[in-house]
């Protein structure tokens, strides 16, 4: 019966944080770098919190599989559950069903939420509850012991996984002081509670919330300092709680409330965009084309000129062809979020360095890995390694090439990336990035790589989307005499008279085509042309006008 | 995994045993080394030199010798442990003599000796502290950074500030009043912004009249006096190269140099350094503070689209720190932009002796310019000094004095083109500089390989910083309060 529940709960959460959060853990992945190599290991070992940081990135590591993300992350959630299972139900509530120990749980999967967040505050929480399992077993031997005990593990737990641990082992023993005392035990541990979580915030407000409550400044979610902090204080306090007897039918309520807060709380935290980012992310590295375009052909939301959609679709060469089934935007109106910002610059440091922009690719990528919580991102350091091998800065490659030959799933990534001689081409002229706009800077790379059909494609497209006359008339101008995309042909019937248009090369049919619609045929019936996308975007304009 | 567990091993086979090299056979073989030490000049009170064999031959000791005295080091993972003590003592009596390092391995049970190398130790200290900033090569954005001091005695590093402990804020330009320790200016950018001086456990923040300037006070230089900072006043740009090796373009399109009267909080200004027909920046004051050194160019329209035209040559004007106003000539001291150069950073030693500045093909940030490198004049003569045993192909840029004027630190981006490391190079009594060395570390392979920070702004001070971050961020909040 006990296996079945666990095993139910297991399948639950294991649902839930895959269905939820596998993107999201698999972005944790590549926000850190874990090494096998001694001297890290030992370095860090030495540092407040070290031992927490090297267990979170060891198993952080294994959530560049998204399942393994998620198992990982629902047998934290378990042995959460389990310990405070043993802490509270084998004193108090034994066998009744008891609300408040999801409370941390929910608390685990909205910390999920926060994009700096790092998995560290979950291996904090799992050390500081075994030890209090652990300590649990002295409770009844002499003062002297329990109070050895507590020093050495207040010591432990601070080198282990930071101040607040060692707090808590501290207050897991004042909660056992009091408890002898029945007038005062629940009521005088939440004041202790409440004392210690009063003291982070004033912490926070001197020094910073980092130094005042590490590691609880893995934590650092919306208002989260004092959230986190008595979320994570109370859990002793509960377990002192011990006389406190609530009606059974009292705790079903409180679990359905639970439930129902933190739901609502995780929907609000759960940014739909970030995590369709991530995804995006996700599959772009794995080199799934199709399902980026299949994942963003089914909404209408608004399709910025560099973004995965744009890229996916130039990775198959249909960029031209199929643009139109999507809202494009306007590409000097690259509409994004600051609030995702690491997300944007990583996605920025994919479609670049995919379509050839090596200096865009290299400004976006530095500019990703710093965006992350230890400065390092594994993927940034492969574009790296590859962009800066172009712009025969081979030393800096190779620099971040040994580091990556000390993780485990990177080394055989970072040797070919060292060994790949087809590296991306630049420009022969310098200018600057976007000095006369990107559809100039694409220019120069077809120019010096007209194979590259990635940059060909982006390059046609911002003229197309900028409807812009004379960098078409530049682009027609360096291709005289070779056959016109479609896409191009019905450009030019926009900006040019028929008789221009012929010239050009443009086809008769279209040319006709675009009559007939002058002429008063139903827009619609063009769908997915240039034309409808120039009617929308005269609409548009109209409409901010 | 593997390579943890054997160096572990590794680790604990040699702390059980001690090394002791006898009847070394001695070989011809020339090893490399990582940091380049040799032939280097050391300051006598410098911290342990460690270095690592880069040649894949076992090395098991290192034996340093100095007339009849030796000292053997341990080699763990070919990397030196030199004891720290053991190194002072041995140091102690060997100012102005020469160090010489033969690398020892055993093989079959016998030792080798292989090509030794030698070390000058330059009987000129160096300053005590080391004050940097360490920040990512940056592009545009930024997360952690700070400011640290760094004993050049030992190893120890410690913040100054450090943005988390604030808002996340940018911190820039630390600059010290004569190689003291007790007068430090820093600038914040966004959260707690402001120009912050630091002295007798109080923070001033620098506040005064600059809106008849088009920006506010950029790069700083103490008037020996204290009471006064030049401020270079620019409006700088960023932008990136699309196929340069120099990564990033910084410039500015409007530059104006003035004192600031900390006293008086009084901004003095002079035609002559707020030109409009000229970018003036970069302020350096001369030992004596009678003279203010600075880059100037003549002003032109669109940079963005003509920055190569942008050639500084370095200039001063004279000062009166008691009438609290300029002179009324400038004088050209180096016309670099007759050469088609561009001067920057100008910096006079504290004797007053030796103007050391860095020269680039164009524009005033030489900071990413892959062909910077650091030139210097004697101003008793005007004679240029060969500054060549201090360049490489590479950007070398930002520098600063020691307070005797016998040595200097400057960024180089030598070791591969991106993150700066500081360099120390000690001028001889001719003159000449000695081969420079890099800062030493503990391991310095695996510190600077692992570090994804440059080392920006380089400065030399007397004694240690009395700030600590937390210290430094409370004096602000104080402040802003």
């Amino acid at each position: 019966m006990i296996l079945s529940k666990i095993a139910l709960t297991t399948v639950l959460f294991c649902f839930v944080t895959f269905a939820l959060q596998r993107f999201k853990l698999c972005t944790f992945e590549s926000d850190h770098l874990f090494l096998f190599d001694a001297d890290w290991i030992i370095g860090h070992l030495r540092e407040v919190g070290g031992l927490n940081l090297i267990i979170s990135s060891f198993l952080t590591q294994f959530f560049k599989f998204p399942i393994v993300g998620a198992i990982v992350a629902t047998a934290f959630y378990l042995t959460v559950l389990l310990c405070l299972k043993r802490l509270i139900f084998s004193t108090i509530w034994a066998k009744k069903q008891n609300a408040l120990i999801l409370i941390p749980i929910g608390f685990l999967l909205m910390c999920v939420e926060e994009p700096f967040y790092s998995f560290r505050g979950h291996t904090a929480l799992v050390i500081c509850l075994i030890v209090s399992v652990l300590y649990q077993q002295f409770i009844g031997r002499c003062l002297k012991f329990r109070l050895a005990a507590t020093i050495l593990c207040a010591a432990l737990l601070y080198l282990a996984a930071g101040s607040v641990a060692m707090l808590f082992a501290i207050i897991v023993l004042i909660i056992d002081l009091l408890h002898k005392r029945k007038t005062t035990n629940g009521l005088a541990a939440i004041a202790v509670v409440f004392v210690c979580g009063f003291v982070s915030y004033l912490n926070e407000s001197f020094v910073s919330f980092a130094e005042a409550t590490l590691p609880m400044q893995y934590y650092n979610w919306p208002t989260s300092g004092w959230i986190a902090t008595c979320a994570w204080l109370s859990v002793p306090a509960v377990i002192a709680t011990t006389k406190i007897t609530i009606n059974q039918r009292i705790n079903h309520i409180i679990l359905a409330a639970t439930i129902i807060s933190f739901s609502f709380v995780l929907s609000q935290m759960h940014d739909t965009k970030t995590y369709k980012m991530q995804h995006e992310c996700y599959l772009a590295d794995n080199c799934r084309w199709d399902k980026i375009i299949k994942l963003n052909s089914h909404n209408n939301v608004k399709t910025n000129f560099i973004s995965y959609t744009n890229l996916a679709l130039a990775m198959q060469g249909q960029l031209l062809d199929q643009m139109f089934e999507f809202n494009q935007q306007l590409p000097t109106q690259q509409n994004n979020s600051r609030t995702v910002r690491n997300e944007i610059l990583r996605m920025e440091s994919i479609v670049y360095h995919l379509s050839g922009h090596a200096a865009e690719a290299r400004q976006a990528a530095f500019n990703s890995a710093l965006t992350t919580p230890d400065d390092v991102e594994p993927h940034d350091f492969l574009r790296l390694i590859s962009i800066n091998k172009s712009f025969g800065a081979d030393k800096v490659s190779q620099k971040y090439a040994e580091i990556l030959d000390k993780t485990l799933f990177y080394k055989q990534k970072t040797a070919t990336a060292l060994a790949d001689t087809n590296i991306t081409k630049l420009p022969q002229n310098s200018t600057f990035c976007e000095i006369d706009g990107l559809a100039s800077d694409y220019r120069e790379i077809v120019k010096v790589n007209p194979q590259n059909t990635v940059a060909q494609q982006f390059y046609i497209a911002y003229i197309l989307l900028s409807a812009d006359k004379q960098r078409l008339l530049s682009y027609l101008d360096d291709h005289k005499g070779e056959p016109l995309h479609r896409r191009v042909q019905e450009a030019c019937t926009i900006m040019f008279t028929p008789e221009e248009c012929r010239q050009l090369g443009v086809n008769e049919a279209i040319i006709n085509d675009f009559e007939a619609l002058k002429k008063g045929r139903e827009i619609n019936n063009f769908h997915q042309t240039y034309w409808y996308y120039i009617a929308y975007l005269n609409a548009t304009l109209k409409q901010q006008k | 995994m593997r390579n943890l567990i054997i160096n572990i091993l590794t680790i604990i086979a040699l702390a059980s045993c001690s090394t002791k090299v006898e009847n070394a056979t001695q070989t011809n073989i020339e090893l490399g080394i990582y940091p380049d030490y040799k032939e280097v000049t050391i300051p006598c009170n410098i911290a342990p030199i460690n270095f690592t064999i880069t040649d894949s031959t076992q090395i098991d000791a290192i034996l340093i010798s100095c007339g009849g005295d030796t000292l053997t080091v341990k080699v763990s993972n070919n990397c030196t442990k030199i004891d720290i003590n053991k190194w002072h003592n041995f140091l102690a009596d060997k100012g102005g003599k020469t160090l010489t390092f033969t690398p020892c391995g055993k093989t079959d049970g016998k030792w080798l000796a292989y090509k030794p190398f030698s070390v000058e130790v330059s009987a000129d200290s160096i300053d005590k502290t080391f004050v940097y900033r360490l920040i990512p090569p940056g592009y545009e954005i930024w997360n952690r950074m700070g400011i640290y001091q760094r004993d050049l005695g030992t190893y120890n590093e410690r913040a100054i500030y450090e943005n988390r402990y604030g808002k996340g804020n940018c911190v820039n330009c630390h600059s010290f009043c004569a190689n003291n320790s007790d007068q430090i200016m820093i600038h914040l950018r966004a959260g707690l912004a402001g120009t912050y001086v630091f002295s007798d456990n109080t923070a001033n923040k620098v506040e005064g009249d600059f809106s008849k300037f088009n920006a506010g006070p950029t790069y700083p230089y103490w008037h020996p006096s204290g009471r006064f900072i030049a401020f270079s006043l620019n409006k700088i740009y960023q932008d990136f190269h699309t196929a340069d090796p120099n990564i990033i373009e910084v410039y500015d399109d409007f530059s104006d140099v003035i004192v600031f009267d900390l006293e008086n909080k009084t901004v003095i200004s002079s035609p002559l350094t707020c030109s409009a027909d000229a970018f003036e920046t970069f302020p350096c004051f001369s030992p004596d503070g009678k003279w203010l050194y600075f880059c100037t160019s003549q002003a032109f329209d669109s940079v963005k689209w003509n920055y190569p035209n942008a050639h500084y040559s370095i200039c001063r004007i004279g000062f009166d720190a008691e009438k609290k106003e300029f002179g009324t000539t400038v004088d050209t001291i180096v016309n670099a932009a007759a050469m088609g150069k561009s001067a920057s950073f100008p910096r006079i030693s504290p004797d007053g002796r030796f103007l050391l500045y860095t020269l680039s093909d164009y524009g005033n940030f030489s900071i990413w310019h892959h062909e910077a490198d650091l030139k210097m004049i004697d101003l008793q003569t005007g004679d240029s000094i060969d500054t060549s045993p201090i360049n490489s192909p590479l950007t070398e840029s930002y520098h600063s004095w020691s307070s005797d004027s016998r040595w200097v630190v400057f960024s180089s981006r030598r070791g591969n083109g991106l993150y700066t490391r500081p360099y120390f190079a000690h001028l001889n009594t001719d003159g000449t500089f000695s081969k420079p060395m890099l800062l030493p570390q503990q391991n310095p392979q695996e510190y600077y390989q692992k570090l994804f920070f440059s080392y920006n702004i380089p400065e030399l001070v007397k004694s240690e910083v009395d700030l600590t971050a937390r210290k430094t961020d409370l004096l602000v909040r104080k402040m802003q309060k």
